[in-house]
């Protein structure tokens, strides 16, 4: 054993020593810290998903840009009262009447759905 | 992090953490305090550093335990320079003695002239004496088994400071052994 041997062995065992006198409330606390950082490690992860998002920010981004610039489009280029007029004036008789139609079966609907409520209070009442 | 990364974390935690304090504990000579910069360094190390490769791991806690311990140096070496200003201080720290780092003329390993017992003792009463570098080379290169590279990972130097570092309080510690015969 040569000289430097003999005394970094010497070293190991007066440190290993140490080691195995620490107590089991030193050894507790050293677990429970180890514990806790693992934990904040899986607490980190859960904190770090937002970075997913942050990679998928500008698709979003630029995919609600194309949805405002989509609906913009539709906008300018929805007919205006001028052109709805335009139409009536060159559609045929039967289809202006079976636009209106459509709000006579709802206004139909309606006063139905009235006289059901009427004999409903009414049998509730003599009841 | 999965649950096999994990397990590896929390084995190379586990067979650390005990070292750690002890090491930590020669340099704050509070065993409290060494508990809360363990704690502190495995926080940082988990969550900085638990998606490096595994080889990395042991230099790298030790750097960050470093540095932890160095923070809590400078924190508390503060704390003192207050508490002397506002109370005055007159201990000044006793210089070592130059007769006790003489060689022996025997030419006797200092480590064969005292029984093993009592070597161990002295060494774990020198080991905090020696400035923190030389202490760290030593403790990391020796107990903990880092390569001269790791060391210096974990050093925050280069390979030849570690070398210096190592030699010199090799020497510090054999020349406590010498006196102690």
């Amino acid at each position: 054993m040569t000289e430097e041997n003999g005394l970094e062995s010497q070293l190991r065992k007066a440190l290993d020593s140490r080691t195995d006198a620490l107590g089991a409330d030193s050894l507790s606390r050293l677990r429970q810290a180890r514990h806790h950082a693992l934990e904040s490690r899986l607490d980190q992860n859960t904190w770090q998903r937002p970075s997913v998002s942050r990679r998928v920010l500008p698709g979003g981004a630029l995919a609600s840009l194309l949805a405002v610039a989509f609906g913009l489009s539709v906008w300018l280029d929805q007919p205006t009262t001028t052109d709805i007029a335009n139409a009536m004036d060159t559609a045929p008789a039967a289809l202006i009447e079976m636009a209106a139609g459509d709000v006579d079966i709802e206004l139909l609907e309606e006063i139905e759905f009235y006289d059901w409520l009427v004999l409903m209070q009414d049998d509730g009442d003599s009841a | 992090m999965n649950d096999e990364h994990r397990q590896r974390l929390d084995r190379f935690l586990a067979d650390t953490e005990r070292r750690a304090l002890v090491m930590a504990e020669l340099s704050t000579h509070n065993r409290d305090e060494a508990l809360d910069l363990v704690q502190d360094a495995m926080l940082a190390f988990v969550r900085r550093y638990a998606d490096k490769p595994q080889a990395q791991w042991a230099p790298l806690f030790y750097r960050v335990l470093q540095n932890k311990t160095r923070d809590w140096g400078r924190r508390t070496q503060l704390r003192r320079r207050w508490r002397v200003w506002l109370q005055g201080d007159s201990e000044a720290p006793d210089a070592p003695d130059p007769l006790q780092a003489l060689p022996d003329p025997t030419g006797r390993r200092p480590e064969e002239l005292i029984d093993g017992d009592a070597a161990i003792d002295v060494l774990l009463a020198t080991l905090p004496t020696l400035p923190e570098r030389q202490r760290q080379a030593v403790l990391l290169r020796i107990w903990e088994g880092l390569d001269v590279a790791q060391t210096a990972t974990a050093m925050g130097c280069s390979p030849g400071s570690v070398k210096t570092h190592l030699s010199r309080g090799l020497r510090r510690l054999r020349e406590s052994l010498e006196t102690m015969r």
